[in-house]
C-alpha cells in the first residue's frame, strides 16, 4: 500500500477522524437491522465513499474487504456491446454507471434485477439483503434514474442502494424521497492538519505546522488532494521545512496563466490565445465545471470589487449553461468580464 | 431484277437467289394476274417468264440428261420437279405444259397422255409453233388467239386445260459468278477481283444529288406550313418533344460553346490515338520539332478526365469530339451498373479489341457493308462511382486503373522484346493493349473516389472553364430566334446574368463568389421556360407579339430568378466553406445592385427612401444567407467554423467586446436547439438552426472583403509564425482528436490502478485532476543518483547514496509498482550529434498528460524535464521491487522454504548501496531455488535469476551480450 491515500484510510466507522456525529449515527443505522436507502453527497475529498465503506463494514463484517473486479457485457438494443467493470464483494456491489455514457439505463435495469432477484447466498451474513452502491449518481441520465425508482420500492427486501453524489441537484425528486439523505461536508483546514499530522507521524516524517496548514488551505477542503499533496511534497524534498513550496497541479496553474491573460487586454486575439488554452485543458479531460469554476478564483482576487458579484454570477450562469448545453467546447473564450 | 439471270446448270445448287426471286410473283392470288391488273401488264410478265424461263431451263437439261442415260425420261423428269419445285407449284395451282416440238416428234403422244394422269405436268416444247404477235406478250391463255407464227412465243396447259402463251426471253449479258457472289457478301482480299467491290464513283453522287434534292423539300415545307415553334435542328431531324438542352446541344466541332483551347486539346488528344485506332490511314505529322514529337509519342496518356461544374458542356464535348474525330460514342453513365465486373468485362472489351462489328447501309442499289466505326467510350458522372472493395460499385476506379497499368506494363515489355518470345507462356492478360481511347467526365476533380486517377501519371486531366458571356448570349439569342422568340440582345444578355446570377454592371464582379456561373445548361432550362412564358403571354394578350427585352426580363422574371433561379441553382455548391465566408461579408457576399434592384419593386410602398433601400437590401441578403445555410444541412460545422473564425474577421466593436458577448448568447442558443433537434429528436425546431449563423451575421459582416485565398493565406501565416496548438481553423478537431487520446491514456491508467484505487478513483476527471499531476511528482523524487559505468548501449547503474534518497527512491518505486506505472528504456536518435541516446518513457504516458502545450512561462509550477539517472534508478529498484515481491508470494505459499531463506530476505529488504558490489548484489539474490521453493545449493556466481544489475554486473562479457540482444534488439 503505497500511496498514502490509501495506505491511511480509515478500515471501520471508529478510526474514522471528523464528523464524529456522522459516524454515529451511520453506525446505529448499520446496526438497526433496518438499514434505508442512502443518498450521501457532499464535495469531492470529503470521504464519502470512506464512510461508505465502513459503514458496510459495520453492516457485514470484515467479509466486504474483500474485493475483485471483474467486468461485465451488456447488450444494448441497438446491438452495442458494452464492457461495464464492477467491483464486488460477496456482499455488495460498486457501479459507476455513467462509465457507459447513455446506456446507463439499461445496466441499472438488467444488473440491479439481477441482483435483486437472488437472494443472498452467505446465510452466514448479518443481513439478509445485498448492497449496491452507484457512484456519481449525479451523473446518471433520467432514464436510469427513472428505472431506479421502482425497483427501489419492488426489490427492498433483497436489495438496498447507496447513491453517491456530488450534489443532490441532478438526481431527481422521487428518488431523493426515497433515500435517506446524508450530508457529508468538505473537512475544516484543522481537521486536514490533524490528519496529515498523523499521517506524517505515523510515516517518520518531520513535522512542518506550517506546510500543513497550507497544504489544506491550497487543497480546497479536499483531503485526498491534500494527502497527495503531503506526498508529493515529501517525495520532492528530503526534509520539508513551513516554507517549502507547494507546487500546484498543472492544470491549475494554466489557469492561472489564463486569469492573467484574461486581465492584459481585451482584444479578439487575446480571445484566440485564450481559446487555445481552454481548449487544452479540455483535451486533457479536464472537466469544463472545474476549470470554469477555478478560473472564477482565479480572477477575484484581481479584479475590482465592484465586478466581483457581477463575475461570479456570470460564471454561475455560463456554468449553468454548461450543464445544459451538449456541446461544451464552445465554452472557451467566453466573454471577459471588467 | 438484274440478278434472276438464267443461270448455268452446273451452278444451280449454289444459287439460292434464284428461288427467293422466284417466290416474289404472287400467283396464288389468282390464276391470272395479268387479267386483273393490265396496269402492272410488263412487269407481271416479266415475272412470269422468268419462273419459267427457270422451269424450262431445268426441266430441258433434265431431259437430256434422262435420254442420254436411257432412262425414263419421265421419271427422271417427275424426281426433278418434285424436287425443285415442290415448294412454289403446288401453290400454283396449275400444271405447266411445255410444248417442245423436237421432243413431241420423238415421243407418243399416247405415252404423254398416259402419263398426264400421274404426274402433274408434262412438259412439252412447242414454242416455235407458235409465233407471237407484235405487241408482245399475249396474257389470253385460251388457244385460239395464240399466233404460231411468233417462235419465241410457249404455250403453256394447264391440268385443267388451260393454255398460257410465253415469249422466249431474249440473250441477256452473262453475269459471272464472282460478280454474283461478290455482290452478296465482301469476301478477302486477293480472292476475288477488287474491280467488283465498292459503289462507283458517279453513282455516289447522283445519289448524294438526289438525297440533297429529297431533303430539301421538307424544310421548304416545314417553313411554310409552321413558321413559329418548331426549328429544324442542325442534323436535320424535328424533334417535337425534346426538351432545349438536348435540342440545342452542339453536334459539331464548330458549335461547341466555350473555351476553344480546350476544345483543341480534347481533340488533339483524340487524334493522337489516330496512330493506334487507324494504323493505315494515319497522315504522317509533319515534324515541326523534335521535342513535341517525343512528347506526342512517348507520354501519350491513355485516359482523359474532364472536369469541371455541371452545365459548362463536358458530356458534350466528349461526345463532339469523339464524333468529329471517327469515332463511336459508348457511353457508361451513372445509370449503368458500375463495378469492377464492368470494367473488367465490358470496358475491357471495348477498349481492348478492334471491333470487327460492322455497318449495313441500305441504298437503291442493295446493301452496302461498311465497317464500322471504332469506339470511343465516355464515362460519365465518374464521381459518383464509389470507392471501396465491398458493395456492388466498389472498385471500379481501381479496376480501371489496373487496366490502365496492365496496358502499360504490355506495351513496355512489347518494347523490350522485340520479337515474340515462344518460350514465355503468354497469361490471359498479357496481350492486352489499350487500343481505344477513354475520356472519363467528372464534376469534382478532388473527390475522395478518385484520388488514383489523379496521381497516376497515366491520366490527362483537363479543367473545363466557364464560357464567356458573351459567346454564350449570342448563341442563346440563336436559339431565341430560331424558336420565333422576339428577343433585344440586351434583354438576353440580362437573362443569362439572371440565372447565372451576377450582374455585371453591380460594381463587383464576383469572380469565386458565385459558383453558378458558366452553366449554360442552366440557361437554356431557364431560356425554354421564358420562352414559353412569352408564349402564354402572347395568347393570352391577343396576338400582340411580346418582345424579350432587359424591361421585360427585369420586370417578370428577375425576382423568381433571384429567389429561386440562382440560390437553388447556384448557390449551395460551395457547401459549409462558402456558407462560413459568406457570413463574415456584408450583405452575405450577394452583388447589391442587384438584391436591391429586386427590392425596389415589392417593397416600394413599405420602406421609403435610400435608408428602406438599403436595409431592405440586407434583409434580402439575410434572407438568402438563411436559405444557403438550410441547404448546406451542416447547420453545426457552419457554428463552429463561424466560432473559430470570427475572432481573426474585422469587425468594430467596442471596449467591452460586447458582440463577442451577444455571440455567446447565439452560440448558446444554437447549442440548446440543436441538442434539442438531434438528441431530443424535436425536429420542429429544425428550421430554426439557421438563425444563430444569421445572428453571426448581423454581428460581424464587415463591407471589408476577404477573398478565400486571402484568408487562406492568413491562416497559414498564422500556422507557421505560431506553433502554438489549437489554433486556425482546426482548433476543434485538434482537440477532440487531443481528447481522445488523452482519454484512452486515462483509460490505461485507470484499468492499471491497484484495486482499492480503482475504488476511489472511479472517474477519469478524477484521476485527471487530482491523481495524474500529484502522481508525476511522486514519481520524480528529488534525488542526485549516481551513473556508475556503462556507455553507449551498456547500461549502467544508477543509484544513490545517501539513506534519505534511498528510502524516497523505494517510496516512488512503491507508488510505481501501485499505480502500474513502468519506464521503458527507448532508444531515440539524436538530432545533431548524430549519436543515439537513450531515454525512459513513462507507460503510461503520465508526464504527457500532465504537461500543457500552451503553458507560456516554464514557471515554478512546471515541471522540469526529468533526469534520465532518476528514472533509471527507478527502473532498477522497480524491476528488483518486482523480485522481491514475486519471492514475497512465492514465499508466502510455501512456507516449508527454510529458515535460511528468512534469513536472507530481511538482507533483501535493506536497500542497497549502488556501488557495484558484484559479491553483494549476487549474494543478496543467491539462493537460487527449484520449482518447489527450495534452495538449490550453488556454486559459482548465479545467473538466470534475472535482475538486471545483478545481469549487468556479471563478470562473464558472453551473458552480458546476450542480455543485450534479448532486451534491446541488437546482436553484438
Amino acid at each position: 500500500m503505497a500511496l498514502l491515500v490509501d495506505k491511511y484510510r480509515p478500515r471501520s466507522l471508529e478510526t474514522l477522524t471528523y464528523h464524529a456525529d456522522l459516524s454515529e449515527r451511520l453506525r446505529s443505522l448499520a446496526q438497526s437491522g433496518d438499514f434505508p436507502h442512502l443518498l450521501v453527497y457532499g464535495p469531492s475529498g470529503a470521504g464519502k465513499k470512506t464512510r461508505i465503506v465502513t459503514t458496510l463494514r459495520e453492516l457485514y463484517g470484515p467479509g466486504v474487504e474483500k474485493i475483485k473486479i471483474d467486468s461485465r457485457i451488456f447488450q444494448t438494443t441497438s446491438n452495442r456491446k458494452l464492457e461495464f467493470n464492477i467491483v464486488s464483494s460477496v456482499y455488495h456491489l460498486e457501479i459507476t454507471p455513467s462509465d457507459v455514457g447513455n446506456f446507463d439505463r439499461v445496466v441499472v435495469q438488467d444488473l440491479l434485477k439481477e441482483v435483486a432477484q437472488t437472494q443472498q447466498v452467505d446465510q452466514a451474513a448479518r443481513q439478509r439483503f445485498k448492497v449496491v452502491v452507484i457512484n456519481e449518481a449525479d451523473h446518471l441520465s433520467r432514464d436510469a434514474q427513472a428505472a431506479l425508482r421502482r425497483t427501489m420500492e419492488k426489490y427492498s427486501p433483497n436489495l438496498r442502494l447507496i447513491l453517491l453524489a456530488n450534489s443532490t441537484a441532478n438526481i431527481i425528486a422521487p428518488i431523493r424521497s426515497r433515500t435517506l439523505l446524508v450530508r457529508v461536508a468538505a473537512p475544516t483546514h484543522d481537521d486536514i492538519c490533524k490528519v496529515l499530522q498523523k499521517v506524517g507521524k505515523a510515516e517518520g516524517w518531520a513535522e512542518a505546522e506550517g506546510l500543513n496548514r497550507r497544504i489544506a488551505r491550497d487543497s480546497g477542503r479536499n483531503l485526498r488532494r491534500a494527502l497527495l499533496m503531503f506526498e508529493s511534497v515529501h517525495a520532492q524534498n528530503e526534509t520539508v521545512t513551513d516554507k517549502t513550496p507547494i507546487p500546484p497541479p498543472d492544470w491549475e496553474a494554466l489557469i492561472a496563466q489564463i486569469a492573467d491573460d484574461i486581465m492584459i487586454e481585451h482584444t479578439p486575439a487575446q480571445i484566440l490565445i485564450v481559446r487555445a488554452k481552454l481548449y487544452d485543458l479540455l483535451s486533457h479531460c479536464i472537466p469544463p465545471s472545474t476549470i470554469l469554476k477555478t478560473l472564477t478564483f482565479k480572477l477575484i482576487p484581481k479584479i475590482d470589487d465592484a465586478l466581483k458579484g457581477d463575475v461570479i454570477k456570470w460564471s454561475a450562469f455560463y456554468e449553468h449553461r454548461i450543464r445544459t448545453g451538449s456541446v461544451s467546447s464552445w465554452m472557451p473564450g467566453r466573454g471577459m468580464w471588467s | 431484277m438484274p440478278l434472276t439471270s438464267s443461270p448455268v446448270a452446273a451452278y444451280q445448287p449454289s444459287s439460292p437467289p434464284i428461288l427467293e426471286a422466284r417466290k416474289r410473283p404472287l400467283p396464288n392470288e389468282s390464276p391470272h394476274p395479268a387479267k386483273k391488273r393490265p396496269s402492272e401488264h410488263e412487269w407481271s410478265k416479266e415475272g412470269e417468264v422468268d419462273q419459267l424461263e427457270n422451269l424450262d431451263a431445268h426441266l430441258l437439261h433434265k431431259y437430256e440428261e434422262g435420254l442420254k442415260a436411257q432412262i425414263n425420261p419421265v421419271e427422271s423428269c417427275k424426281s426433278t420437279i418434285d424436287s425443285s419445285l415442290a415448294a412454289p407449284l403446288p401453290q400454283l395451282g396449275t400444271s405447266v405444259f411445255r410444248s417442245n416440238r423436237h421432243l413431241q416428234g420423238r415421243r407418243d403422244a399416247a405415252s404423254c397422255s398416259r402419263n398426264r394422269e400421274c404426274m402433274p405436268f408434262v412438259p412439252l416444247r412447242e414454242g416455235n409453233l407458235i409465233p407471237s404477235d407484235g405487241s408482245g406478250y399475249e396474257p389470253e391463255p385460251t388457244s385460239q388467239s395464240l399466233n404460231l407464227s411468233d417462235p419465241n412465243l410457249f404455250r403453256i396447259r394447264t391440268t385443267s386445260g388451260k393454255i398460257f402463251s410465253v415469249r422466249e426471253k431474249g440473250t441477256q449479258t452473262r453475269v459471272t459468278y464472282e460478280q454474283l457472289i461478290s455482290r452478296r457478301s465482301t469476301t478477302e482480299n486477293g480472292k476475288a477481283q477488287k474491280s467488283y467491290y465498292g459503289i462507283e464513283i458517279h453513282k455516289l453522287l447522283d445519289q448524294a444529288a438526289e438525297d440533297g434534292r429529297t431533303k430539301k423539300i421538307p424544310p421548304e415545307l416545314v417553313d411554310s406550313l409552321q413558321p413559329s415553334i418548331e426549328v429544324i435542328t442542325k442534323g436535320g431531324k424535328r424533334s417535337r418533344t425534346s426538351l432545349w438542352t438536348e435540342k440545342y446541344r452542339a453536334r459539331k466541332f464548330t458549335d461547341l460553346v466555350g473555351d476553344e483551347r480546350t476544345h483543341r486539346t480534347v481533340l488533339r488528344w483524340l487524334k493522337g490515338w489516330d496512330s493506334v485506332v487507324f494504323p493505315g490511314s494515319s497522315r504522317p505529322k509533319p515534324k515541326q520539332n523534335p521535342f513535341e514529337e517525343g512528347v506526342g509519342e512517348g507520354i501519350h496518356r491513355k485516359i482523359m478526365l474532364l472536369t469541371g461544374p455541371p452545365g459548362l458542356g463536358k458530356t458534350t464535348l466528349a461526345h463532339v469530339c469523339a464524333r468529329q474525330a471517327g469515332y463511336e460514342v459508348v457511353e457508361i453513365n451513372a445509370s449503368d451498373e458500375r463495378s469492377r465486373d464492368v470494367v473488367k468485362g465490358r470496358i475491357r472489351d471495348m477498349v481492348g479489341t478492334e471491333n470487327v462489328k460492322g455497318v449495313n447501309t441500305r441504298s437503291d442499289t442493295g446493301t452496302i457493308r461498311k465497317a464500322g466505326r471504332p469506339v470511343c467510350v465516355v464515362v460519365d458522372e465518374v464521381d459518383g462511382v464509389v470507392s471501396g472493395s465491398n458493395g456492388s460499385e466498389g472498385g471500379f476506379i481501381k479496376a480501371l486503373m489496373d487496366l490502365v497499368a496492365l496496358d502499360s506494363k504490355n506495351s513496355s515489355s512489347l518494347k523490350a522484346l522485340p520479337g515474340n518470345t515462344p518460350m514465355k507462356k503468354l497469361r490471359k492478360g498479357d496481350r492486352f493493349r489499350l487500343l481505344r481511347p477513354m475520356i472519363l467526365i467528372c464534376n469534382d476533380v478532388y473527390h475522395p473516389s478518385l484520388r488514383p486517377l489523379r496521381s497516376s501519371s497515366m491520366v490527362e486531366i483537363v479543367h473545363i472553364r466557364r464560357p464567356s458571356l458573351d459567346k454564350v448570349v449570342a448563341r442563346m439569342r440563336a436559339v431565341f430566334e430560331k424558336e420565333d422568340v422576339a428577343c433585344d440582345g440586351d434583354g438576353v444578355r440580362r437573362l443569362c446574368e439572371a440565372a447565372w446570377g451576377t450582374n455585371s454592371r453591380g460594381g463587383n464582379p464576383s469572380s469565386s463568389s458565385n459558383t453558378g456561373e458558366g452553366d449554360m445548361r442552366g440557361i437554356l432550362v431557364v431560356g425554354e421556360w421564358v420562352a414559353s412564358k412569352l408564349r402564354a403571354m402572347q395568347t393570352a394578350a391577343d396576338r400582340k407579339p411580346v418582345r424579350l427585352t432587359r424591361a421585360w426580363v427585369e420586370k417578370n422574371l428577375l425576382e423568381s430568378l433571384s429567389y429561386g433561379g440562382v440560390s437553388v441553382r447556384g448557390v449551395g455548391r460551395g457547401g459549409a466553406k462558402e456558407a462560413v465566408e459568406r457570413v463574415f461579408q456584408d450583405c452575405a457576399g450577394f452583388p447589391r445592385a442587384e438584391v436591391s434592384a429586386v427590392i425596389d419593386i415589392d417593397t416600394e410602398g413599405l420602406l421609403g427612401g435610400s435608408a428602406g433601400v438599403s436595409e431592405a437590401a440586407k434583409q434580402r441578403a439575410i434572407e438568402r444567407l438563411r436559405e444557403i445555410i438550410d441547404m448546406s444541412c451542416e447547420t453545426d460545422r457552419i457554428m463552429t467554423d463561424c466560432f473559430s473564425a470570427y475572432p481573426s474577421k474585422p469587425f468594430q466593436d467596442d471596449t467591452y467586446l460586447s458582440k463577442p458577448n451577444a455571440a455567446y448568447e447565439w452560440l448558446h442558443f444554437h447549442d440548446c436547439l440543436s441538442s434539442k433537434v438531434h438528441a431530443g429528436q424535436e425536429w420542429e425546431l429544425a428550421g430554426y438552426l439557421s438563425q444563430s449563423t444569421l445572428g453571426f451575421h448581423q454581428l460581424f459582416a464587415s463591407p471589408v472583403k476577404y477573398s478565400s485565398a486571402d484568408g487562406q493565406k492568413r491562416w497559414d501565416e498564422d500556422v507557421e509564425e505560431d506553433p502554438v496548438p489549437f489554433s486556425g481553423p482546426k482548433a476543434d478537431y485538434e482537440a477532440s482528436e487531443t481528447l481522445k487520446q488523452n482519454k484512452a491514456v486515462l483509460q490505461s491508467v485507470h484499468s492499471s490502478l491497484s484495486i482499492p484505487l480503482f475504488r476511489s478513483f472511479r472517474s477519469l476527471e478524477d484521476i485527471a485532476t487530482d491523481l495524474v499531476p500529484y502522481l508525476v511528482r511522486l514519481l520524480t523524487p528529488n534525488v542526485k543518483p549516481i551513473v556508475v559505468g556503462g556507455s553507449g548501449e551498456q547500461k549502467g547503474i544508477a543509484s544513490v547514496r545517501r539513506n534519505t534518497e534511498k528510502v524516497m527512491l523505494e517510496r516512488a518505486v512503491n507508488v510505481m509498482g501501485d499505480v502500474g506505472v513502468t519506464f521503458e528504456r527507448n532508444r531515440v536518435d539524436g538530432g545533431l550529434s548524430g549519436s543515439s541516446s537513450y531515454i525512459y518513457r513513462m507507460e503510461p504516458p503520465l508526464d504527457t498528460l500532465s504537461t500543457f502545450e500552451t503553458t507560456s512561462l516554464n514557471g515554478q509550477g512546471m515541471l522540469l524535464p526529468v533526469r534520465y539517472a532518476i528514472r533509471q534508478a527507478l527502473d532498477q529498484e522497480y524491476h528488483k521491487h518486482l523480485i522481491r515481491q514475486s519471492a514475497e508470494s512465492r514465499q508466502a505459499r510455501y512456507k516449508a522454504g527454510g529458515t535460511l531463506d528468512q534469513d536472507n530476505f530481511p538482507d533483501a529488504n535493506v536497500p542497497k548501496s549502488g556501488s557495484v558490489d558484484e559479491g553483494r548484489i549476487s549474494k543478496v539474490f543467491k539462493p537460487k531455488r527449484d520449482f518447489f521453493g527450495r534452495i538449490i545449493p550453488e556454486s559459482g556466481p548465479v545467473s538466470g535469476e534475472g535482475t538486471r544489475s545483478e545481469m549487468k554486473s556479471n563478470v562473464k562479457p558472453t551473458e552480458k551480450k546476450v542480455w543485450v540482444s534479448f532486451h534491446e534488439g541488437f546482436s553484438k
